[in-house]
């Protein structure tokens, strides 16, 4: 998904959309190192909670298929099952550095 | 051209990325953003900004959204302020739980910057037409109460009918009302009523009595006469159901006669120069019901500085304590006793005073007046 498209779901200007991308990232990237440190203590609900506000966020940014993503990292945490996390993680990681490359050369 | 200011909107939501979301659309829409991260900075900026409506998260840091609203719904600054939750949480008891708080809506996360929008707008335009309607039914009431005021007459307005009044509606439309007029040189007439109801209806009949007195309170008639004649017509220009208690003293100071014309109302109390107060008790029918209608009348001989008092049922009843005027006005005696010494402008407030100033809640409007011979 490039800026201009994030830009028209938002109904906002692309330079401002681009802000919204920039905070969408940076507290992404918080969340997926919350779940990271939830994961190495086995604390559940921590990260869960970490990836239900990835989830939210994205859905409100129309970044479906990152909320997906973040959803099915939320129902791992819930069901406590830490085995696929990891991989969910790498998932998440190249679609956020893919949003970030789309959004960057929109600019 | 006059620009009106813009609503202010108060976001308090600890995710970052929806206050963003929410400020840039909502400010590109004209509106002024205010943004807090934790509940309890919200609460203080609603106070201090007073927003036009608050968009709340609930789970948050510190103070939850449904502490910041108790607080605000417990403050009258802040009270009327529509506040509309957002939420992850998309449980029916949680939003009922807002809603019994005082919430007008809320918003489920994740949301659409449009739905925030339309909902911001929506309850904007409602708020706007309760404030105007409660501003002008409050507009209405006090020019009512304002024109009502102007109808009553003060001491100074009369220097020589000798008299002091305590007057005090309860509510902006008041169901007493007094008036005190000049019939000629040595007489004076002294009028007080009390209306059933408090409805604005009620005080525009007011205007109408003052009407009456000035055309049938005359040396032509005798008060008693006047009296039957404001009943005729009152019964025909009260609304059903509507219905007035009064009494009317009539004081000639050149003959030193007074006359009392009870319609129901309260005993007058004298308090005589030389000897102990008495109630004159002349009991009579009600005002603007029965065409047949017999009023109590008594009349007295009196002597300079005696003085007389008349007063609303307010002053005398309760129905918290279950006191009605029979017995609540014989325990105004001593009390009226006590006032001797009171200069007549002070006496009718150092009763009502006196008598509220126990342990009683005032429960209805309240008029005393005090006129001295």
């Amino acid at each position: 998904m490039d800026i201009k498209t994030i830009a028209a779901y938002l109904q906002l200007e692309e330079e401002e959309a681009g802000e919204l991308v920039e905070l969408f990232i940076s507290t992404t990237l918080s969340d997926m190192n919350k779940i990271r440190d939830a994961v190495r203590f086995n604390d559940f609900e921590n990260a869960a909670g970490a990836a239900h506000s990835i989830k939210g966020a994205a859905s409100s940014m129309g970044l479906d298929r990152i909320s997906s993503l973040a959803g099915q990292a939320e129902t791992l945490a819930k069901e406590e099952d830490f085995d696929q996390m990891e991989e969910m993680l790498g998932r998440l990681k190249r679609e956020i550095a893919s949003l970030s490359r789309r959004t960057e050369a929109g600019n | 051209m006059q620009t009106r200011t813009p609503y202010k909107i108060l976001v308090v939501d600890d995710n970052l990325l929806n206050l963003k979301l929410i400020e840039k659309s909502l400010s590109k829409e004209g509106y002024t953003i205010i943004t807090e991260t934790d509940g309890t900075r919200g609460r203080h900026a609603a106070f201090r900004e007073r927003p036009d409506l608050i968009l709340l998260d609930i789970q948050m840091p510190g103070e939850t959204g449904f502490e910041v609203i108790t607080h605000l719904k417990n403050n009258a600054d802040t009270s009327t302020i529509p506040v509309i939750f957002l939420t992850g949480v998309s449980e029916v008891t949680s939003k009922l739980k807002g809603f019994e708080l005082g919430a007008v809506d809320y918003i489920t996360k994740p949301f659409h910057s449009l739905e925030v929008l339309a909902r911001v707008r929506l309850h904007l335009k409602l708020s706007i037409a309760t404030n105007s309607l409660i501003e002008d039914q409050a507009r209405r009431l006090r020019q009512v109460a304002e024109a009502q005021t102007s109808m009553l007459p003060l001491p100074e307005d009369l220097p020589g009918a000798s008299f002091g009044v305590y007057y005090k509606a309860l509510e902006e439309a008041g169901g007493d009302f007094y008036d005190i007029f000049r019939i000629s040189d040595n007489i004076f007439g002294y009028f007080l009523a009390d209306f059933s109801g408090h409805d604005i209806k009620t005080s525009y009949m007011t205007a109408s009595l003052k009407a009456l007195l000035a055309q049938n309170c005359t040396p032509v008639y005798s008060p008693e006469e006047s009296m039957k004649m404001l009943n005729d017509v009152l019964i025909r220009i009260l609304p059903g159901g509507k219905f007035l208690t009064a009494c009317y003293i009539h004081l000639n100071r050149g003959t030193r006669q007074l006359t009392v014309v009870n319609a129901g109302h309260p005993p007058i109390v004298y308090l005589p120069r030389a000897g102990d107060p008495y109630l004159i008790k002349t009991e009579g029918d009600i005002l603007g019901t029965f065409k047949d209608a017999r009023f109590g009348k008594q009349t007295i001989e009196v002597r300079e500085t005696d003085r007389f008092f008349m007063y609303s049922d307010g002053l005398v009843e309760s129905a918290e304590n279950k006191v009605t005027w029979p017995r609540g006005a014989e325990d105004l005696l001593p009390v009226i006793e006590k006032t001797r010494s009171a200069n007549l402008e002070n006496a009718p407030g150092c009763i009502v005073e006196s008598i509220f100033n126990t342990n009683t809640a005032v429960e209805d409007d309240v008029t005393v007046i005090c006129v001295e011979v």
